[in-house]
């Protein structure tokens, strides 16, 4: 009898099962895959960022080496080179949290867990019945495939193929202008493909703050990316090795044909419950599919927990962690960490990155809050004009009255590690006072955040 | 009329047409804004001219040149709705609808976290986005974590014009101006007319001259019968420095130069019936308590009434003392034909540097209105510095160094 068993490895589940073997529960984690690590090391996270680095890498040597006085000559692309680094990358990673379950004594079972009960589950392979005081459901979420567009992982693919094409095709669709597609999109877009990237909505990158998203898509559209808004692919068939796709322009009715190599459908992620036989655990479903929790992440049967993708919400790695962390917490009996929804960062890693916490100006709007905003581009910036990368701006919003940060916003250079600083004050309750009041080291692209904390008040000082 | 992209700063060539807050087509309020531009410095928003009919020219995401045409706005049209802004409603809905998805799904999250009672424990790990944001909104404004008010957001200053509220009839009273007030104001248009008038400025320390008057009025008014007042020395000084240049004390009749051999000094004095100029005839040959007793007697005659015509004429050279009311500094108007008007004004205890050290004295702002046409800066300047040697060293008068 193990105190607490966890279905999935993904980053949700590892981490709850290395936090409650730290606070001595007698743990164990049951994985379906041959490797550990879940969607973000295997298929998502990970292995985009590999090929990101090396395509970007491909579009600095051949663009932009040029204007720091490198020459290069006979750049080529050896993709079977990319795939192996980025594979190289996924197995030293996902061998590194072999590695921590042993090292945390947590008993791993490769196989396919389904409930007998709100406190036992059975592996499908071995049909091995485990017992558990607690069961905590990580399982993830799994791409949606659209019913005019079924996946045929060649042609029509999901973004788990995207990540290991063999060649570079001469022409990309991609279904959604999502983090995904638009990642993805650039990926391709960068190593030489035509990419159209087809959205339904008026703009891109989803619940983006609007500001933010405009500027992504003038800069993606200058970076050789063709996007299309209000319009939806409304039916593929493959035909002698290409994809013939109609697209439906959403204001006109209209419909036009197109062909592609390659048809990427990136429109999203549905909580993968498939086969898992809630229904013997007394764990219910919302319309959607997501499981429903309590605010301490307990189903209705009190034995059994969910966290990370499959019970909806923001599907990102961090959010899974904190919430796997938190629930193991409570589980054991601890005070829990609360995990804020506000303070959870996302993060579009195109060139140049994007990244968010908190809320759009566009909730803060529709929810009546009075706020004041103040932004602060990254062309003023000493290290984003050294590193050639000067595209984009930092934007704070903070509470008119407390000043407490709110949002912030962050277009440009490796806004995925400048977002961090944004969180920490989000989580401590910071006013942008306090933030612009605080050291930031010079020269660095952090100095644009401070700016941008002194612009809520008209002070920004390089400007 | 045609909406065009406007020059944002010298080195922006063309812009991004980023957002249409108008629909195509659609009626627009005067001062409404209609599009927002971005160029690589900043984002601006273009605002109609007038109100009228609005028709696109370009569409989201192109680049456009300084002076491309943007839209058309058909002034002939009428709002076909008016009372409410066609264009602000629509894209209003538009942003709403969008916003709106976004708040169910805000919603739809509560309602799966939260309602559902059958959870068995009360235990809350988990903060919503829209439990933050009740959270925030009344958390109460932490005075030492807020920045200091020195510089407000500007978008929020909106300042109301004052209403006035007067019950009584606004009147405009027209009373005919006397003769004095017309020869005055006659005068001084004249003035600004037929002379290039420049002022310099100087300034006095005038503790020598106060502690000479300290030390010997008593004695002097014994002895004179007027009060040693510090006009006397002005004259004297004035006297000392005319002499030095002429021009200043001269005047232009046609193309002639006057040069004189004596100053007739016009001291302006202020009566009940505006400023008066009565002239000390021959000041220049008259002791400083001749010339006290002068502006004694001119001064009683002024408020009087009883200057003759004679006693305003034929001056030289004027000296009005706007101090007496508390002027710090101020350009006086010639009297033509003078060519020159010392501006003498209040005496306040200032802080100055003397001998590498700072300390408080008596200081007066002085200046020489002058006509350009006949005297020079350098001579100008001279002449004051002239005065202001002689005031700050009294003995230089009795010396004429």
């Amino acid at each position: 009898m193990f105190d607490l068993v966890i279905i999935g490895s993904g980053p949700g589940g590892y981490v709850a099962a290395i936090k409650a073997s730290q606070l001595g529960l007698n743990v164990a984690i049951v994985e379906k895959d041959l490797h550990l690590g879940g969607t973000c090391l295997n298929v998502g996270c990970i292995p985009s960022k590999a090929l990101l680095e090396s395509s970007e890498n491909f579009v600095q040597a051949s663009l932009h080496f040029d204007e720091h006085g490198l020459e290069i000559k006979n750049l080529k692309i050896n993709l079977d080179k990319m795939m192996k680094r980025k594979s190289k990358i996924v197995t030293e990673l996902t061998d590194g949290i072999k590695y921590l379950m042993s090292k945390n004594k947590i008993t791993v079972f490769n196989d396919f867990a389904f409930f007998v009960s709100p406190t036992e589950i059975e592996l499908k392979k071995t049909k091995e019945k485990i017992k558990a005081k607690n069961i905590l459901i990580a399982t993830g979420s799994v791409p949606i495939s659209l019913p005019d567009l079924n996946f045929d992982k060649k042609f029509i693919i999901s973004s788990s193929e995207a990540l290991s094409l063999k060649t570079i095709p001469k022409t990309m669709s991609i279904v959604g202008a999502g983090v995904i597609g638009l990642e993805l999109g650039s990926v391709w877009s960068r190593l030489g493909t035509k990419v159209t990237v087809i959205e339904y909505s008026k703009n891109i990158a989803g619940a983006t703050d609007l500001q933010v998203s405009k500027k992504l898509k003038q800069i993606l559209i200058k970076q050789g990316l063709n996007i299309v808004n209000e319009k939806q692919v409304t039916s593929a068939k493959v035909k002698s090795n290409k994809v013939h796709i109609e697209i439906q322009d959403i204001k006109t009715q209209k419909t036009e044909s197109d062909t592609t190599d390659i048809l990427l459908v990136a429109v999203g992620r549905k909580a993968f419950t498939e086969n898992l036989n809630l229904q013997a655990a007394n764990v219910t479903v919302d319309k959607k599919g997501f499981i429903i929790v309590s605010d301490a992440y307990q189903t209705n049967s009190k034995s059994v927990y969910a966290i990370g993708d499959v019970i909806g919400g923001a599907m990102l790695a961090h959010k899974a962690e904190e919430e796997g962390a938190s629930v193991v917490e409570t589980i054991a009996g601890h005070n829990a960490n609360l995990v804020k929804e506000i303070c959870i960062p996302s993060v579009i890693y195109t060139d140049p990155e994007v990244a968010s916490v908190g809320f759009t100006e566009e909730e803060l709007k529709f929810n009546k809050v009075n706020y004041k905003k103040g932004s602060f581009p990254f062309s003023a910036n000493g290290r984003a004009k050294a590193l050639g990368s000067t595209e984009g701006f930092v934007k704070i919003l903070s509470h008119k009255k407390t000043d407490k940060i709110l949002g912030v916003h962050i277009i440009g250079p490796k806004a995925s590690e400048l977002i961090g600083e944004a969180v920490i004050c989000m989580e401590f309750g910071a006013t942008t006072a306090e933030l612009a009041s605080s050291f930031h080291a010079h020269p660095t692209l952090n100095e644009t955040i401070k700016e941008a904390a002194l612009a809520v008040d008209n002070k920004a000082l390089h400007m | 009329m045609e909406i065009k992209v406007p020059q944002a700063g010298e080195s922006v060539t063309e812009a991004i047409l980023a957002e249409w807050t108008k629909q195509d087509n659609s009626f627009v309020e005067k001062d409404e804004i209609i599009l927002i531009l971005e160029t690589d410095k900043a984002s601006m928003e273009i605002v109609a001219e007038k109100s009228g009919l609005l028709t696109h020219k370009h569409k989201e995401g192109d680049t456009v040149k300084v002076g491309a045409v943007l839209a058309s706005l058909d002034t002939s049209a009428k709002n076909p709705n008016p009372g409410a802004a066609t264009g602000a409603a629509a894209s209003g809905a538009a942003s709403k609808n969008s916003a709106d998805s976004k708040s169910e799904s805000v919603n739809q999250e509560k309602n799966t976290t939260s309602t559902n009672s059958s959870f068995s424990s009360n235990v809350k790990t988990r903060v919503g986005k829209i439990e933050s944001l009740q959270q925030l909104q009344n958390e109460p404004v932490n005075k030492s974590s807020v920045a200091n008010a020195s510089t407000p957001p500007k978008q929020e200053v909106k300042i109301e014009l004052p209403k006035v509220t007067s019950t009584q009839d606004l009147i405009d009273t027209k009373v005919p101006m006397s003769l004095v007030r017309q020869t005055i104001a006659k005068r001084l248009l004249e003035s600004q007319s037929v002379t290039a008038t420049l002022s310099t400025f100087n300034e006095i320390n005038m503790k020598n001259v106060m502690d000479l008057r300290k030390e010997f009025k008593d004695v002097f008014e014994k002895k004179h019968g007027v009060r040693l007042g510090f006009m006397g020395f002005f004259i004297k000084a004035c006297i000392e420095a005319l002499k030095r240049y002429p021009s200043v004390n001269g005047s232009i009749e046609d193309n002639n130069i006057i040069h004189r051999n004596y100053v007739n000094m016009g001291v302006a004095v202020s009566s009940d019936k505006g400023l008066l100029v009565p002239v000390i005839k021959q000041a220049d040959k008259l002791s400083i308590a001749d010339i006290e007793k002068s502006i004694v007697y001119y001064a009683t005659k002024a408020r009087n009434s009883r200057l003759s015509l004679n006693d305003l004429s034929s001056g030289t050279f004027t000296i009005s003392n706007g101090g007496v009311f508390g002027s710090l500094l101020s350009t006086p108007i010639l009297n033509p034909p003078q060519s020159g008007i010392l501006g003498l004004h209040k005496i306040e205890d200032r802080p100055i540097a003397l001998n590498g050290e700072v300390v408080i004295a008596p200081m007066m702002y002085v200046t020489l209105s002058y006509d350009h046409c006949i005297i020079d800066g350098k001579e100008s300047v001279g002449f004051l510095k002239t005065i202001k040697e002689c005031i700050e060293e009294p003995s230089r008068i009795l010396l004429e160094v």
